[in-house]
């Protein structure tokens, strides 16, 4: 009878270990998997999901030449509709890309700031080459005729609405999208950063796609 | 300047007659004391920028301007007109100390063949851009233009706006008076 209860009791100590091992093991795997499992990047602009490819288009450079937009391909491109004619918010977002830019360092290499206009009535090569000299001379601006760069706008949702405005000199505005897009180096349509998010912002999600 | 005094502190003291006793009596000319030092301290105040180019008209009592800017932009020459000029735009902040509401009505500046008030404003995520008759500044108050909402925007450039350049401009507000304003160009 002793001999028995003592034998029971063995058993039950051993299974016992067993139990405290099989949880610590398991545990410690939860804690790996935990550690390592796949992340999902995280943006402060908006993630576009699902992702999609960027719509390809040849426009003109600010140097005149043809230039096609999956040439790109291979690096994170910050994109942005807007027109030279704009005092205030497009230049406020080109001064948040040289801002990234001078915040991503060497990364700055494998990212394109490009402007496409959406003006381009107004928006001659030269012009847009003068406009962005303001900034950094690394940046690309895209237009060509309104009969090639209206599909553009058409193609990547972009609001561009011409504003004819009664007793002001600046004959004609814009309203038009303010956001950027961040296309990552695949070609896919990751992000949408809006108006008024700052340049920090901006670098952080471009890093998160390089 | 003295006949323009006179008839404001009339104004005042005839607006204050209304009521009788010999209080109010008193606190009228306490008031126009008071207006009286006011003007006074207020043109002392103002006396630098008066004589700066430009500004011929009486400077506005109690507003002044903080932290004025433009963004830097290059000039294109041989534009037809300044729809199709390169454009730039100056940010300040006007402080009224006065108690009477003020507006700024328009600007002046050589430096473009245009100078408007404008508004930028993001609906939905668009950007829409319009001009404005006025800004308010009120009584004890003040007005921010700062980019992404009211700024002086300039038509035609007739010459570059370079970081680190100075340019004079003139502010116009509702009753006349004009405000001589130095700015600088940055890049902020």
């Amino acid at each position: 009878m002793g001999k028995l209860t003592m034998q029971r009791l063995r058993t039950s100590w051993r299974i016992w270990i067993v139990a405290a091992l099989v949880v610590i093991a398991g545990a410690a795997s939860a804690v790996g998997w935990f550690l390592t499992r796949p992340r999902a990047p995280s943006f402060r602009g908006a993630a576009v999901n699902p992702p999609y490819p960027a719509p390809d288009f040849t426009l003109v450079d600010q140097r005149g030449e043809p230039f096609r937009f999956s040439s790109l391909r291979g690096k994170v491109v910050a994109l942005y509709f807007g027109y030279t004619f704009c005092p205030d918010a497009c230049p406020g977002t080109l001064l948040n890309f040289r801002q990234a830019r001078q915040l991503l360092g060497s990364q700055a290499d494998r990212v394109q700031f490009v402007f496409v206009s959406v003006d381009p009535e107004r928006d001659s090569p030269e012009r847009i080459r003068e406009y962005l000299s303001n900034f950094d001379p690394s940046f690309l601006g895209l237009t060509g005729k309104p009969a090639e760069v209206t599909p553009v706008l058409r193609q990547y949702g972009v609001v561009a609405e011409k504003v004819y405005v009664e007793g002001s000199s600046a004959g004609y505005l814009m309203n038009h999208t303010a956001s950027v897009y961040l296309i990552d180096p695949n070609g896919m349509m990751r992000v949408m950063v809006f108006y008024g998010q700052r340049a920090e912002d901006l670098a952080h999600d471009i890093r998160q796609l390089l | 300047m003295a006949e323009r005094l006179r008839s404001r502190l009339l104004g005042r003291s005839g607006e204050l007659r209304r009521p009788a006793g010999a209080g109010l009596v008193a606190g009228a000319a306490l008031v126009a004391a008071a207006f009286v030092w006011a003007l006074w301290t207020g043109l002392a105040g103002a006396a630098a920028p008066a004589k700066a180019p430009g500004a011929a008209q009486a400077p506005p009592q109690g507003i002044r301007v903080e932290d004025p800017w433009a963004r830097p932009a290059k000039a294109m020459g041989g534009h037809a007109d300044a729809s199709m000029g390169m454009t730039s735009a100056i940010f300040l902040t006007l402080v009224n100390d006065s108690g009477t509401t003020r507006y700024l009505v328009a600007a002046k500046s050589d430096v473009a063949d245009a100078v408007e008030l404008h508004e930028t404003r993001i609906v939905d995520n668009v950007m829409k851009m319009q001009p404005v008759a006025r800004i308010e500044v009120p009584a004890k108050g003040r007005a921010q233009l700062k980019p992404g909402g009211y700024h002086i925007m300039l038509l035609g450039l007739r010459r570059t706006l370079a970081q680190g350049d100075r340019f004079q401009a003139t502010l116009v507000f509702d009753d006349g008076s004009e405000l001589a304003v130095d700015v600088p160009v940055e890049m902020r």
